[in-house]
């Protein structure tokens, strides 16, 4: 009988070593594909312990905040307007992230802040995980002017500092309450307004009269043309058996620098022909109109290839080819003329800490690029002065500091309908200034856009200042 | 762990568990503190932990009159079980706190009743075998025609007796009548199960006349079980059986043979009975069905994949997902909240209990019936435990049993404990007539007969 026992010990001490094995292949080997699971309910439990970082507007205002449930220890996300959702977007347990949130989520987070050695004490202490704060270039001021003048519209204001390329304000509308998000997803997502598409860094229009500053630009820079050369053509242009219109006052228009200031369409086309196509594509590249903006959160930009497939370049220079453009990338051009024909890279994140540490700065990713001579640049914004005092973005001057703009129209899809755009800078007499680009969707009407490019562009000159 | 060493005095077996009570005392004392912190409860919620106190000290004072020789680890082992269970039930189902501090504090007096009034020799419960088989055959047709289920839904298997608010389940006292009756027939007629050989063609079998009463008894067992559905159980009872019976013949036959026939059984199981075709089919392929039929399997594995080495801490981790944790899960909680080391523990605690159980009964082979008395015992704990911790960790089907000493559940605790007791009397018994030598008679008479 004691053969037997010792025998059925030994197989009972073998099937408990087999159990432990197992417990150490899913507490330890698959430990982590498991928890990863979609299904796992500690994932959003732990996303709720999470006190993740804030997100401050440039001068340390509040944008985004996590307020923990004292009696639960639960934290919840809170918005301070709804005005900053198409940047700081949105972060929601059931939806994921969006926007700053997305871009920024680890550092918010606090993934990587702590050495080995601190996490583990922190695990073992069943500390919350702390995330990082974030300091944006935003001005809250700035960004609430402009999603105010949006209101009731759709579509987009972008609005630079220069040399820097500070994003001031990015607005996008119709827009979303970041607060309401879970609440109101379906909503959203079915909403053919497409609420939560972010169009100044991620809609792309057909630039239309608003490319006019490039082309010329570009044709002055080569001096295959002069502003004072005379124009006796037609003014508007037709694309596909439709009109496009001098979007200002074409009457008395008898020269180049005439035709730009009320944004008729016709003469570029010729231009852009004696350019050529390589040339016009190269003011296009040097213009950063074929390459998405590095800011950090998504944005977009057709390729040189499809702009390529896409037409001659007659139709590419009115505006109506190939060639798509973001309010992002137009606000960038109006900020090359502010800087005499210097490109600034563009900034969005400004400065990050850790928890407990001091605020360090963000560098720009990228250097200013050169567009265009300062002689073509400086040629150019005498044009965009006189376009915003008598000409086609007359109304965005109003009050004493000078505007330099343009405004056209542009049109848009299958159903052709009409954009309106305005791009312009206002200097602050530092060497600095500020560079705005406003589209409004389903709009002909230049001169709200250009009313909008002057409201935010004096806006954003007091938040410089 | 079966080496006869020489024995120890009384004094030092006393002084060992003492020290070993000292330190599971510590643990369930520290985790229950622990507990009332995290949850920021009010400090009277720590009497059961006082209870549970008032038993060790109990157990310990009286074990130490009545049974001076026995092994001084069971108890500690089976205490901090028992503590670790009750902090379990007050983490994931605190309205049944207070019933499982009482069944607690039952099955210790149980277990004290038992080494109380049994004399050594356990003769009245070697003597009296086919009273006790009727008495499980009674209790069984007794659930089978009054039968309830607490949670009072209609289809549930019906597997408890039910008195006014106390709910018991006769199957687990059935268990414990199971053992005893298999000990003590198998201790009577095991030399002639093995020694007469009826040849049938090429095969040699024992003569039918002394298995049959013991087949027709399970027989009707399973038939019983498998009628309520309760299959957890009657895989644990046919196991036992196979296992005692391998002791007493030493013949492996019998195993192969009987785990064929199981399986031929979960065959049949699996094409008529669907809670065995959704218990066979989420072991094997949980992952499609995770959110629907195999949902409690996946969140047990998330559970054990949560807890990592060390555990999210008592009371900060979230097994309360996994449905029914107290009861069935509870190996997987342990594993959340105090990790692989506390997970370790358990299996590591259960796996000493059964091996000191068949330590007793290699070291009392010289009296059959406490030998297979002590092997049962130590088979019914060793396989139960390894059932359901195998089913939680998908390394078998999952089957309803508890995990002992540890799962709520207050049929459960008492029957482990009554066989507790009797393992500790066999314990000191042992001891006793090996220290006092001679024959098996003659210990008998000299030290037990009255």
């Amino acid at each position: 009988m004691n053969r037997s026992l010792r025998r059925l010990a030994a197989a009972m001490l073998a099937a408990f070593a087999i159990v432990a094995l197992t417990l150490g292949y899913w507490g330890l080997v698959r430990s982590e594909s498991l928890l990863a699971r979609e299904d796992n309910p500690r994932r959003i439990l732990d996303e709720q312990r999470v006190r993740r970082g804030t997100i401050y507007d440039r001068n340390g205002r509040v944008l985004a905040e996590t307020v923990v449930n004292p009696d639960t220890g639960l934290a919840s996300r809170e918005y301070v307007s709804p005005s900053v959702a198409p940047v700081v977007g949105y972060y929601s347990l059931r939806f994921g992230v969006g926007g700053v949130e997305a871009a920024q989520d680890d550092f918010l987070r606090g993934v990587g802040l702590l050495d080995a050695r601190q996490e583990l004490v922190r695990d073992l202490l069943h500390e919350p995980p702390v995330g990082g704060d974030v300091r944006l270039t935003i001005d809250l001021d700035v960004q609430g002017t402009a999603a105010r003048l949006l209101e009731g519209q759709a579509g987009a204001v972008v609005v630079l500092s220069v040399p820097e390329g500070e994003v001031l304000a990015l607005a996008s509308a119709p827009s979303f309450d970041p607060n309401e998000l879970s609440d109101r997803w379906d909503e959203l997502i079915a909403d053919p307004d497409a609420p939560l598409l972010n169009r100044a860094t991620q809609g792309l229009y057909q630039p239309g009269e608003i490319l006019q500053s490039v082309i010329l630009g570009a044709a002055l820079n080569s001096g295959s043309v002069s502003v004072d050369d005379e124009w006796f053509g037609p003014l508007s242009a037709s694309v596909d058996n439709l009109i496009l219109p001098c979007a200002g006052d074409s009457l008395g228009v008898e020269t180049i620098g005439d035709a730009f200031i009320a944004a008729c369409p016709a003469p570029f086309d010729r231009m852009a022909t004696d350019l050529g196509e390589d040339r016009v594509l190269a003011a296009l590249r040097d213009f950063g109109l074929l390459s998405a903006p590095a800011l950090g959160i998504p944005t977009d930009a057709v390729t040189e290839e499809e702009v390529i497939a896409a037409d001659d370049p007659g139709r590419l220079a009115v505006g109506q080819g190939g060639l798509t453009v973001s309010p992002l990338q137009m606000a960038l051009v109006a900020a090359a003329y502010a800087d005499h024909g210097r490109m600034p890279p563009v900034q969005l994140i400004e400065a990050r800490r850790a928890p407990d540490g001091p605020w360090q700065e963000v560098e720009a990713s990228g250097n200013p690029r050169g567009t265009l001579s300062r002689a073509s640049a400086e040629a150019m914004v005498e044009l965009m002065g006189r376009a915003a005092d008598e000409g086609v973005a007359s109304a965005a001057a109003v009050g004493q500091s000078r505007v330099y703009g343009h405004a056209g129209l542009a049109l848009s899809g299958p159903e052709a309908t009409t954009n309106a755009w305005f791009i312009g800078f206002m200097r602050a007499g530092d060497g600095r200034a500020v560079a705005a680009a406003v589209l409004l969707e389903n709009s002909a009407d230049v001169s709200r856009a250009s009313h909008i490019g002057g409201e935010v562009l004096r806006s954003a000159l007091n938040a410089i200042r | 762990m079966f080496a006869d060493t020489a024995r120890p005095s009384p004094e030092l077996v006393s002084y060992r568990e003492r020290m070993l009570l000292l330190a599971a005392a510590v643990f369930v004392v520290l985790n229950r503190v622990l507990l009332v912190l995290v949850r920021g409860d009010a400090w009277y919620s720590l009497w059961p932990v006082g209870v549970w106190l008032a038993c060790t000290v109990g157990m310990h004072v009286v074990l130490n009159r009545v049974l001076p020789h026995r092994d001084p680890l069971i108890t500690p082992l089976v205490m901090l079980l028992g503590g670790w269970g009750l902090t379990l039930v007050s983490r994931l189902a605190p309205p049944f706190e207070v019933r499982q501090t009482i069944w607690l504090a039952i099955s210790v007096v149980a277990l004290l009743a038992v080494v109380v009034l049994l004399p050594p020799h356990l003769r009245v419960l070697k003597r009296y075998r086919y009273t006790w088989l009727l008495a499980g055959v009674v209790l069984l047709a007794a659930t089978l025609i009054f039968g309830v289920n607490p949670s009072g839904d209609a289809f549930a298997p019906r597997l408890w007796l039910g008195f006014r608010v106390i709910f018991f389940q006769p199957s687990e006292i059935l268990k414990l009548l199971l053992i005893v009756f298999l000990a003590s027939y198998l201790a009577e007629k095991r030399e002639i199960i093995v020694t007469t050989r009826v040849k049938i063609g090429r095969w040699e079998l024992p003569p039918p006349s002394y298995l049959a009463p013991m087949l027709l008894m399970w027989g009707f067992i399973m038939v019983l079980l498998i009628w309520q559905r309760d299959l957890g159980t009657a895989s644990l009872f046919f196991l036992i059986f196979l296992a005692m019976l391998y002791v007493s013949t030493g013949q492996i036959g019998y195993v192969v043979g009987g785990l064929a026939l199981l399986g031929a059984a979960g065959v049949v199981g699996y094409l008529l009975f669907d809670v065995v075709r959704l218990r066979v089919d989420t072991w094997i392929n949980p992952w499609p069905e995770a959110s629907d039929r195999a949902f409690q399997i996946v969140q047990s594995l998330l559970a054990f994949a949560a807890g990592g080495v060390f555990g999210r801490g008592v009371g900060l981790g979230a097994p309360t997902f996994i449905p029914v944790v107290h009861s069935d899960f509870v190996f997987a909680a342990i594993a959340e909240e105090w990790g692989l080391l506390g997970a370790l523990g358990v299996v590591l605690c259960l796996a000493v209990l059964v091996l000191r159980a068949l330590r007793a009964a290699i070291s009392a082979s010289r009296w059959p019936f406490h030998s297979l008395l002590a092997a049962g015992i130590g088979v019914s704990l060793g396989v139960q435990s390894l059932l359901i911790m195998a089913g939680v960790l998908k390394l078998a089907p999952l089957t309803g049993v508890t995990l002992p000493f540890v799962s709520y559940g207050g049929s459960s605790l008492l029957s482990s404990f009554i066989m507790i007791g009797l393992l500790l009397r066999i314990t000191d018994a042992e001891a006793q007539a090996s220290a006092a030598g001679g024959t098996l008679q003659e210990s008998l008479n000299r030290n037990f007969m009255p």
